[in-house]
């Protein structure tokens, strides 16, 4: 239990996190895994390790390893509330004491909601529609793409990434100009209908449909959409807990600013 | 020559003129050139928001800018004997900073239309902030080591900003997720982006958890201290020049 609750066990996993994430980074790049990657992005975890994953194994092995990592600095600072933290701080009364256990209580929470953001909830990717199509997937979910508006060059949507970040600018791309206007519905009922621009999803009851990005015109010459659908029940208390840690450790800053004559 | 490259001359001058007059001990020349130096710096970056109608965001010049322009204020701003020691240092790394942005051109960078939206503006400034705050973090940690009297005052005012630091990198980071996940639907996305912010926090929590026999270890304690300052520092360096921005 001492040990589990020990600083030395934190190093070690921020260590080890350390460096699994920068080997991470390192993976992400590769072009033999970069897709596999992207792919993580289309689904939530449990999704993905029962089907894409299995045909990436070095990617799986990584990224349990990874969760393994998390899971042990989790249960560290769990113990390390419990034996250290919290009869520091009511042993002592002071509150730099209350404010450091605050601060580990938040980042305890801002990782559990991190963890089940990526579990929990509904994603459904890499939608590409064109107007007047329409998409169905599992559980009833429905999605009709009614119409896309683009007043900007269409040329503008062949461009590959560098160019784009030059060509793509407020003035030739303005945010408001360029959207469009979609219907989810499920188990043919209807969830939310209206526009969706880019930065701008559509939200209702917490499922979001996200425009992530417009389709060059097809042969007809009509733009397309690209979508997604999402919904995270955690969301706004992963958003809150962040604000709030932020906010914690902006207060502990200002509460022990002075060093203590003891120099401790 | 344009306004901003008058001013990007101005401040490499100023700054190379205070480093070394403090460097000979000519201390009230070098402080208050050093004060000019980031007056300069602050000069230059209401020009470039101005020209761009933008904060300064990404980019080698608007990067090093903002970091060197918050490093600087951090100096100057900073009360005792031991944040005076520091001013050598902070400008020999404000030296090295707009060294960095030589080869690029004084304008403002991309217009990128993302660069509208105040959760991108808020993510990528609030970095470069971090960013500032981290290095003279780093700094006061290694200036710990060769200021025998002021190691304490020293390392302690390292700590300061790196909790700081760390705590206006998360906002940005918070930014960026909200960013994320109105863009692509969710606020976190798997890549070499995201895994490289956490592995940037997560560093700067090192000199936080440190066992009393580690602690105790002046030089162990400074590396460590300075290495999310490095570390952050170095990764948005090698990610702008790949880029070419």
């Amino acid at each position: 239990m001492k040990r589990l609750a020990s600083l030395e066990l934190t190093l070690i996993c921020l260590g080890g996190l350390v460096v699994w994430l920068g080997l991470g980074a390192g993976l992400a790049v590769t072009p033999s895994l970069k897709n596999a990657f992207m792919a993580m992005n289309h689904h939530l975890v449990f999704q993905w390790l029962a089907g894409p994953a299995q045909a990436t194994p070095l990617l799986m092995a990584w990224f349990i390893i990874l969760c393994l990592w998390a899971a042990v600095l989790f249960l560290n600072l769990v113990l390390c509330l419990i034996t250290r933290l919290f009869p520091q701080a009511s042993r002592s009364g002071k509150s730099r004491w209350w404010l450091l256990a605050a601060a580990h209580v938040l980042f305890g929470m801002v990782m559990i909601c991190h963890a089940a953001g990526l579990t929990l909830g509904d994603k459904k990717d890499g939608l590409t529609l064109q107007p007047g199509q329409t998409v169905e997937w599992g559980q009833g979910w429905r999605l009709q793409l009614q119409r896309v508006e683009f007043t900007s060059d269409p040329a503008l949507l062949k461009l590959n990434y560098r160019q784009a970040r030059k060509r793509l600018n407020r003035e030739s791309f303005p945010l408001d100009a360029n959207f469009a206007v979609v219907e989810l519905s499920r188990n043919d009922q209807p969830l939310a209908k209206g526009r969706v621009g880019m930065l701008a999803p559509l939200v209702q009851d917490g499922t979001r449909v996200t425009l992530t990005g417009f389709a060059p015109p097809d042969a007809g010459g009509k733009i397309g959409a690209r979508l997604v659908v999402s919904g995270s029940p955690l969301t706004p208390l992963f958003f809150g807990g962040y604000v709030a840690l932020i906010l914690g450790l902006l207060t502990l800053a200002a509460f022990t600013w002075r060093r203590r004559s003891n120099g401790s | 020559m344009s306004l901003l490259d008058l001013t990007y001359a101005a401040a490499l001058i100023a700054h190379l003129a205070a480093l070394v007059l403090l460097a000979l001990t000519k201390d009230r020349l070098g402080q208050w050139l050093f004060r000019a130096a980031v007056a300069v710096l602050a000069v230059a970056f209401v020009i470039l928001s101005w020209q761009a109608r933008r904060l300064p965001l990404y980019g080698l010049w608007e990067s090093m800018l903002t970091v060197a322009l918050m490093a600087g204020l951090c100096g100057v701003f900073s009360r005792g004997v031991d944040a005076k020691r520091l001013w050598p240092w902070v400008a020999g790394a404000n030296l090295v900073l707009l060294l960095f942005a030589l080869p690029r051109p004084k304008v403002p960078g991309l217009d990128y239309y993302m660069y509208s939206y105040p959760w991108t503006v808020c993510f990528f400034f609030f970095r470069d902030l971090a960013l500032g705050l981290l290095v003279y973090a780093a700094l006061a940690f290694w200036a710990s080591l060769f200021n025998q009297d002021q190691r304490q005052a020293l390392s302690w005012r390292g700590r300061n900003f790196l909790l700081l630091g760390s705590a206006v990198f998360l906002a940005g980071e918070m930014c960026g997720s909200y960013w994320a996940l109105n863009w692509m639907g969710d606020f976190w996305l798997w890549g070499r982006g995201f895994l490289l912010s956490t592995l940037m926090f997560l560093s700067a929590m090192f000199a936080f958890h440190l066992p009393a026999g580690l602690a105790s270890r002046p030089r162990l304690a400074a590396a460590l201290g300075a290495l999310p300052g490095m570390l952050v520092l170095g990764l948005t360096l090698w990610q702008q020049v790949a880029e070419g921005v």
